[in-house]
């Protein structure tokens, strides 16, 4: 067992005497008839200071807590066992007590000086301050000596210090007890300020559950006397008070001790302190208002209450907003940081001079978790991406955060473990930066849906090249081998007439009949797909000008290039010969010139005429435009009037 | 004549085979396929061999490209190339050299000029389907531009591989008018005059051939 535990103990048969003998002085045959409920509120630090004793073990909040109960307990079982003195049984030892007891409340302030010394891990802020330590049980002795010294001229009883001190020492030894108990009091207090302004985060945010019950125990101090003061309640007004001593202390210290990022403490404390200060400026503004308006029109005017209440609700909103900003910046600075920055990006995106991809990168800086990823749902698909549309898997020792918009799941937030207050600083971010996430993940399924239609369009495209390929082998292959067969066949069966037979004249008209289908076969095999394409995309343009009535001059170099592929060279050759066939049908062109030049990774063709111009720019050129969309490629038309049309086309030489 | 046949379409090889075996022609081997085609060359040495240029195993160009091996083995070995379209990849490397044809496959259907060809071809001179030299002429036309319109029907007809007199005869002029044709034909070609009328036609395809394809 340690100090800790043993000191735990002591502190606790303390309190367990104490009850005991406040009981039995109220109920004994002292028959005091005193006993209030607060004293049994005295096992909620005692209670509180064991669970820490075991959760906490080694927290020197532990033994605080239970002396702080023992303290609140031990005082008044003093004056009561001094006051049995003066009740027919009286206790042994009570004068004694009666004499200690006249000066023994600063004992009931030495817990809570000791809890703020040594609050929230027992090491002092300084050497210096061990001498706080001992100042603390000192000065309660001293005030206590002093009043049980002068208690002659001040007690309005008749009562009788052991010791007569002279009358000219007893003003000044009080006053100097008691302002070393002030002085001791105010160094506790700044020993948590000084804490607070040297300590990390950890012990800044169990300050603030410390600081938090500080600021409810003052306010419902100073609420309570305002109600008294008034004559609205008796003394049972301050019985808040006392239960924020008693309970909220306390129970607030061992949150801080056990779970200090149970709950956003920064924003509680920063909400109250900007809810109190609210309605203290609120106030005192009705206060003045009312006062000032009740001079102009009369103390007793109901539409001058109802005016300054009014102009006081005007102000109170943008008021408590300017308050509540004022001290977010002040106690609760991670997040107006946090928030401020983020904000700062979202509009970057707004304005387009920020990606809304780097959205990782921001929250990564904003809450300096450089392992903090982000990703997104893949839109139809399963599974998660990252943020360039790569598939992803959470880090598995991540903390996952789901990401959500109404039903849709968003993405998963993964941030590096570490404390709640870390996991809500980025929750704060992510949901801050919801925008710009969200278009990143839209961004990223458009993208992925122009890909795939991209990739559905190249492989039509393709297989209706194939197709194309396989119906132009098929009439090469059969139909017109069929036909010359069958031709053959004819030919021989002629050789066996004799010569002058009637039926040969036939036979020879049949033969031509057939050789006829064989050539329109054969160019029905060229429109669907042009065998000179075998021999190559530069040849086929070659060819194409010897069937035209104009001149047609043909510069097409593409050596040096790899051989393009079908679709290309399809798409190329027919583009042309499409232009080509404009050119000749619309534009009465004298002469066309036909140029291809590979280019890099594209393959750039220029169909140009010195015909009329000011060809359709649009609806003529659908069916060419398509057919140039189809692979990706571009097509550009300039036709003026009277300076001929050109067709400039650039194909991507990848399809 | 002794001919093998390389055609992968059975009707049109049957048919083939006894048009030629009618004409007296002894037709030594057939092959369905480019690959069995040099071994049966080896095996028979025929004095003519007729081969389909689409062919198995990849049904693309397989027969012409057969037709280059045999010549890099024999480079006299006459052959005669069918096809079902125009197609010049393969054949301008090989209408230079002589004892080469190249038809149309629907050719085999005007017997008379089919058998003349074939026997040009295994003569060692040419036979070229007016289509392919529309072709080839076609691929050079920046230069033949040149050229009038008759000299352009003199040129084909001589690529086709007819003589002076038969070009002549077909044009309905005089054999000397042709031979005033081919002379301005070389003059714009710039092609140095030789005496031999079949080396002219060569020469003219050389020089097609080397243009750009």
């Amino acid at each position: 067992m340690n100090r800790g535990r043993w000191s735990a103990l002591a502190a606790t048969a303390v309190c367990l005497a104490s009850w005991a003998a406040l009981a039995w002085a109220a109920l004994g045959p002292a028959r005091l008839g005193d006993i209030s409920a607060v004293y049994a509120l005295g096992a909620v630090p005692l209670g509180l200071g064991w669970l820490l004793a075991v959760r906490a073990p080694g927290s020197p909040v532990s033994p605080a807590l239970t002396w702080l109960a023992a303290s609140m307990l031990a005082t008044p079982a003093v004056e009561s066992w001094g006051r049995t003195a003066a009740t027919g049984s009286p206790w042994w030892g009570s004068a004694v007590m009666s004499v200690i007891g006249a000066g023994a409340w600063p004992w009931q302030l030495v817990g809570f000086m000791a809890l703020l010394l040594v609050f929230p891990d027992g090491r002092l802020p300084g050497r210096r301050w061990a001498a706080v330590g001992f100042a603390i049980p000192v000065s309660a002795l001293l005030v206590n000596a002093a009043f049980v010294l002068t208690m002659n001229y001040h007690d309005p009883q008749p009562a009788h210090s052991p010791v007569a001190v002279p009358e000219p020492i007893w003003a000044p030894l009080l006053v100097g007890a008691l302002l070393l108990l002030l002085a001791v009091v105010v160094t506790c207090v700044a020993s948590v300020v000084v804490r607070y302004r040297a300590g990390d985060d950890r012990t800044r945010q169990q300050l603030r559950w410390l600081i938090l019950a500080a600021v409810v125990i003052v306010t419902l101090m100073v609420a309570s006397w305002v109600v008294t003061s008034q004559g609205w309640l008796g003394p049972e007004a301050y019985a808040g008070f006392l239960l924020g001593i008693v309970v909220l202390l306390p129970a607030a210290v061992t949150v801080a001790v056990l779970r200090h990022d149970l709950f956003e403490i920064d924003r509680i404390l920063s909400d109250s302190v900007a809810w109190i200060l609210t309605t203290a400026v609120a106030a005192l503004a009705l206060a003045l208002v009312a006062g000032g308006i009740g001079y102009l029109v009369g103390r007793d005017s109901r539409a001058g209450l109802t005016g300054s209440v009014f102009l006081v609700a005007l102000a109170v909103l943008p008021l408590h907003r300017a308050i509540h900003r004022a001290v977010a910046r002040v106690i609760d600075r991670d997040r107006a940081v946090i928030l401020e920055r983020v904000q700062q990006f979202v509009e970057q995106v707004r304005d387009g001079s920020a990606e809304p991809e780097s959205v990782e990168t921001v929250l990564r800086a904003t809450v300096s978790d450089p392992e903090l990823t982000l990703l997104l749902t893949d839109v139809g698909g399963s599974g998660y991406v990252d943020l360039t549309g790569r598939p992803a898997a959470p880090a598995e020792d991540g903390v996952r955060v789901p990401l959500r918009t109404a039903d849709t799941d968003v993405g998963l937030l993964v941030v590096s473990p570490g404390s709640m207050r870390g996991l809500r600083r980025a929750r704060l971010a992510v949901t801050a930066a919801r925008l710009p996430i969200e278009v990143s993940r839209l961004r990223l399924g458009l993208r992925r849906a122009l890909h795939e239609v991209d990739e559905s369009r190249r492989r039509l495209v393709t297989a209706s090249a194939q197709e194309r390929r396989r119906l132009e082998r098929d009439l090469h292959d059969g139909a017109q081998q069929q036909l010359i067969a069958l031709g053959m066949q004819l030919r021989s069966a002629q050789r066996r007439l004799p010569g002058a037979h009637p039926v040969n004249a036939e036979l020879d008209q049949a033969v031509e009949r057939i050789e006829h289908a064989v050539a329109e076969l054969r160019r029905l095999a060229n429109g669907v797909r042009p065998a000179t394409l075998d021999d190559g995309l530069a040849a086929a343009l070659a060819r194409l000008s010897a069937d035209s009535p104009v001149p047609v001059d043909v510069d097409v170099e593409l050596e040096g290039a790899d051989m393009p592929s079908e679709v290309l060279m399809t798409t190329a050759y027919f583009v042309v010969s499409e232009a080509v066939a404009n050119a000749l049908k619309h534009a009465r062109a004298q002469r066309i010139r036909v140029t291809a030049r590979h280019s890099g990774p594209q393959l750039h063709i220029r169909v140009s005429d010195d015909g009329d111009g000011g060809a359709p720019t649009e609806s003529g050129l659908t069916a060419l435009r398509d057919r140039v969309g189809s692979i990706g490629g571009l097509l550009t038309v300039t036709s003026a009037p009277r300076t001929g049309t050109t067709i400039e086309v650039v194909l991507p030489c990848a399809s | 004549m002794r001919v093998v046949i390389a055609e992968d379409s059975v009707l049109f090889r049957e048919g083939l085979v006894r048009l030629l075996t009618e004409s007296g022609h002894d037709v030594v081997a057939t092959v369905g396929d480019a690959d069995a085609l040099p071994a049966a060359m080896r095996e028979h040495r025929p004095d003519v061999a007729v081969i389909d240029v689409r062919m198995p195993p990849t049904m693309t160009d397989d027969g012409a490209r057969a037709a280059q091996t045999i010549r890099a083995d024999h480079p006299q070995q006459p052959i005669l190339l069918l096809s079902q379209h125009v197609e010049t990849r393969h054949s301008v490397n090989l209408v230079s050299t002589g004892a080469f044809g190249y038809l149309l496959k629907d050719r085999v259907l005007r017997v008379a000029d089919f058998l003349d060809a074939l026997t040009r071809v295994a003569a060692g001179g040419s036979a070229l389907d007016p289509q392919i030299v529309a072709a080839l002429l076609t691929s050079g036309r920046s230069l033949l531009a040149a050229l009038s319109t008759r000299e352009h029907e003199v040129l084909a007809l001589t690529a086709e591989g007819h003589s002076n007199t038969a070009i002549a005869a077909k044009l309905i002029v005089s054999e000397r008018t042709v031979e005033t044709h081919m002379r301005s034909i070389f003059q714009r070609l710039q092609l140095a005059e030789t005496p031999d009328s079949h080396r002219r036609v060569l020469a003219v395809l050389t020089y097609l051939r080397s243009q750009p394809m």
